[in-house]
Order: C-alpha cells, then structure tokens, then sequence
C-alpha cells in the first residue's frame, strides 16, 4: 500500500516456516496478548513470542563452530538500491564476534553494551571476558526486559561466537533470555533450510575452516543480487578477520587459519 | 605522619617530531626516594598506530592513565572503525588529565607521533592537561639538563623571522635516533634518576620499530 507520498512501502510477510500465532480476535487475547507482565490463561507469555517472531522475520544469520573456528554469516539487505546495507555482524572484542537477527537497532545497542563490558572487565581484570559469562549477562539482561511492565523484549536474536581457552564456541541468545550452545545454528527468514543442510553436512566439516566457510554460503539459500553477504572468520590465534564479500574472500582463503 | 597519595618514580622521557617520523624515548630506571625499585620498566604506550606515549612521574598514576587512554581508545575503534589519530588523542589526553584537575594525574607526558598527513608530531603536557604541538620535548628529571641541549640542536629560528619554519625538525631519522641516545647519555652523568637503559620508539610510514641502548648503572 503506498504510503501519503505515493511510494510503496514493504508489508510485513509471514515467515516461511508459518507462523503458530495468531492475531487477537477477542477481548481476553487482547488484554493478555499486549502486555509482557501478563499471562495468557494457556499459560504463555505472547509478547514474548511476538518478540521471537520479531526474530523470524529479519534476514538470515549462519554459524558454524569448529574446534578452533567459528564462523559467522548473514546476508545483509539494503533498503533501495542506493542505499547502504545493513550491518548485522559486529566486533564485540577481540575474541568475540556477534551476528543478529530481527530488530537491528536492538541488536547494535546490545553489541554496544557487549562492548562496553568486554573494554570495562579488561580494565580490571587484564585479561580478556570469559566468553560464556558474556552470553549469562546478556541472557539475564533479556530475562530482565520480559519481567518489567515499563520494557519489552528485545526483538533480536543474536548468534554470539567467541574463542577461550578451550576452544571456538557459539550462543544462541533469544529475546526470551534463553540461550544454548550450538555446533551450528541459523535464526532468520528462511533458516529452516540452511539448518536442514548444516544438519546433513556439518560432521564432515570438522576442523577445516575455509571450508565451513563455503558450506555457510551454501547454507544461505536465499541469495538476492541486492544483498552482500558477509564472512567473519574467528581464528585460533585470537584475531579478528575482516569482513569481505564472497569474491574478496575466496582470494584470501589461501594461506591463512 | 600523614598518608602521601603521591610518590615520584623518576625517570625521563624525550621525544622529537621528523618531517615523516617521530622519535619517543624514555630510560627504563624506576626509583623511589634514593632507591632504585628496577633497572628494566617501560615508560612507554602504544595508544594507537600513529600515537605514542611517553610518561614520567607516578607510574602507578600513568599506568592508570595509559589503561583510560586504551579503553577510550578500542571504544573510538568500534564507534569510528578506525584508529584515532595522533592529534585526537592529544586532545583527549588533555580532557582526560583535566578531568582530574583536583586530584591530578601525577603524569609528565609526552604525546608523538604522526598528524593525519603523516609528518611527525610532538605534544607536551604538563600534569593538569594543558598541552602544545611541539618540535620535541623533554619531561621528567632529566628534563632540565635535557632541553637545553635540544634547543641548542633543533630549535628554529624565531617564529617573527620570515619564511615561518615548521616545528619539525629538517633532521634525518638516523640522526635523530643518534642525538637522542647522545642527550640521554649526557643527562645519565649528571641526573641520579635516569639511567639503566633508554628505550627508544621510532614512528614512521612503514610502522614502529624499538631500540634499546645501555646507560650507565650508578
């Protein structure tokens, strides 16, 4: 529908993977759907769910883990063809990289806090974030967002990868302050085929980097000539690569880890 | 027998600022009162690629210092996806002294590196942040029997002359390394605080590269 200056603005698509929740059609879903403090009489919580869905329908994220990788993937849509593209990778240390999916601006203010606590607990302690206390705080940080009638969720979810002392691990944090690890995961648009792909190829995989990197690109099925797609290579060495498109980073494959 | 916040660890600092390079150096002698509490400590931080700092005085009060200045630092890198330049943290070297005008820094530094065109730059500051673009620089107690000798060898002509001269030096690299080890050796005779060792730090297009020279022990 276009909007008062005739341009047509992008309606909001169910995702594919169809979606269990349905709009409020009467007085009690209403009340109960619309406040994050209040239940549902099943027993739900629908703000939150809304937020997870919120999640669902941002472009897709990949990670990968391997015993001393971790690779990070997303595709980043721009708005127009003249506009930037989206970033949805961020640096939050060192060690740490994180790919969101959802509500971007929610997702660069949490890697800013991410941030801000990885520079602040090196201040004192120097030595760099024990990488899962990271993805605790920010689980809390979210479980505080559901339980505060003058919050809401945040409405992204965030694949967190980061390396310590006993390898390469990935996180998956959601708005409902859950988080998991993961050997591979996908949140996004469309992240049920990828997922299915990882599934049925991630153990032959193991331990070649470069290579986990291709199989992201596979894994992205959904590729549109406006979007770029960003790799992040987290290397064992502790040190960040930098993100490139798919041809830049085919010619620096070779001769790093 | 009052509690003293303050204790001076010594030492000196120099730097001289190059047409395309920069020279930071300091000696690696660190004292208390007429002790020398070790023969082996760096004076010296890498804040950024372009920006060097060199500190005398408390180094309790520089470390401190130097962990601010870094934070600050990788918090630019992420909000700015670049280094500072050497001129920025000048300036927020100045912010962050001031910042404890009432209960200072015990900090003597010296600020070099290279300005966003690449030719050397030198600030010096004194311990509540106000600070100068500079040639070169001398803190720390050698710095009295330091400065004269610097301006004896790089000052310029008076700035009322005309053509006006920059404030670098027309030196070459190598010959400023060298007056830096001869003045830093002159200031070891005489300066019971300086000595050991002088690290020196040299800043140029091509990245950093370290030296070290032996001073005497007494």
């Amino acid at each position: 529908m276009p909007d008062n200056l005739g341009r047509k603005l992008p309606t909001l698509k169910p995702s594919a993977e169809g979606s269990s929740l349905k709009p409020p059609i009467n007085a009690v879903s209403l009340i109960t759907n619309s406040d994050v403090t209040t239940w549902s009489p099943a027993g739900r919580l629908f703000q939150i769910e809304y937020a997870i869905e919120a999640v669902k329908q941002g472009s897709v994220a990949i990670s990968l883990q391997l015993k001393t990788h971790v690779v990070l993937a997303s595709i980043n849509k721009a708005n127009s063809k003249l506009s930037s593209h989206q970033k949805k990778i961020f640096k939050a240390d060192d060690h740490i990289g994180i790919a969101i999916a959802g509500l971007t601006a929610d997702g660069g203010f949490l890697s800013k806090y991410l941030r801000s606590d990885c520079i602040n607990y090196t201040f004192t302690y120097e030595s760099p974030l024990p990488f899962g206390r990271l993805v605790v705080q920010l689980a809390d940080n979210a479980q505080v967002c559901t339980q505060r009638s003058w919050k809401r969720p945040y409405g992204v979810g965030l694949l967190v990868a980061g390396l310590d002392e006993s390898g390469a691990h990935l996180y998956c944090n959601c708005p409902s302050g859950n988080y998991f690890e993961y050997q591979a995961f996908t949140i996004g648009s469309r992240s049920q085929a990828a997922k299915i792909y990882l599934e049925r190829k991630y153990e032959t995989l193991m331990g070649r980097a470069y290579q986990a990197c291709t199989l992201c690109n596979q894994g992205n099925t959904t590729r549109r000539k406006a979007h770029k797609l960003y790799l992040h290579r987290g290397c064992g060495c502790n040190r960040w690569t930098f993100p490139c498109n798919r041809s830049e980073y085919h010619n620096k494959i070779g001769g790093v880890v | 027998m009052s509690f003293n916040p303050y204790d001076n660890n010594g030492g000196t600092c120099v730097a001289i600022a190059g047409s395309d390079y920069c020279v930071v150096a300091a000696d690696t002698r660190m004292s208390t009162g007429y002790s020398i509490l070790t023969r082996d400590y760096s004076k010296i931080c890498k804040l950024a690629d372009t920006a060097i700092l060199a500190s005398s005085g408390f180094q309790a009060d520089v470390k401190a210092l130097q962990k601010v200045l870094s934070a600050r630092h990788l918090t630019y890198q992420h909000q700015h996806n670049k280094q500072m330049s050497c001129p920025a943290m000048a300036q927020l070297l100045s912010n962050t002294l001031y910042y404890k005008r009432f209960f200072p820094y015990y900090a003597f530094n010296v600020l070099g590196g290279l300005d966003s065109e690449g030719k050397g730059c030198v600030f010096t500051y004194d311990a509540v942040g106000s600070y100068e673009r500079v040639g070169y620089s001398s803190q720390g107690s050698g710095s009295t029997l330091i400065i004269p000798v610097l301006d004896n060898q790089l000052k310029s002509p008076s700035p009322l002359l005309l053509p006006a001269k920059d404030a670098v030096t027309p030196l070459l690299e190598a010959e400023a390394v060298d007056l830096v080890k001869d003045v830093f050796a002159s200031a070891a005779e005489r300066d019971i605080y300086t000595g050991d060792r002088v690290e020196i730090v040299i800043v140029n297009k091509s990245g950093i590269r370290r030296e070290y020279v032996e001073l005497r022990k007494d």
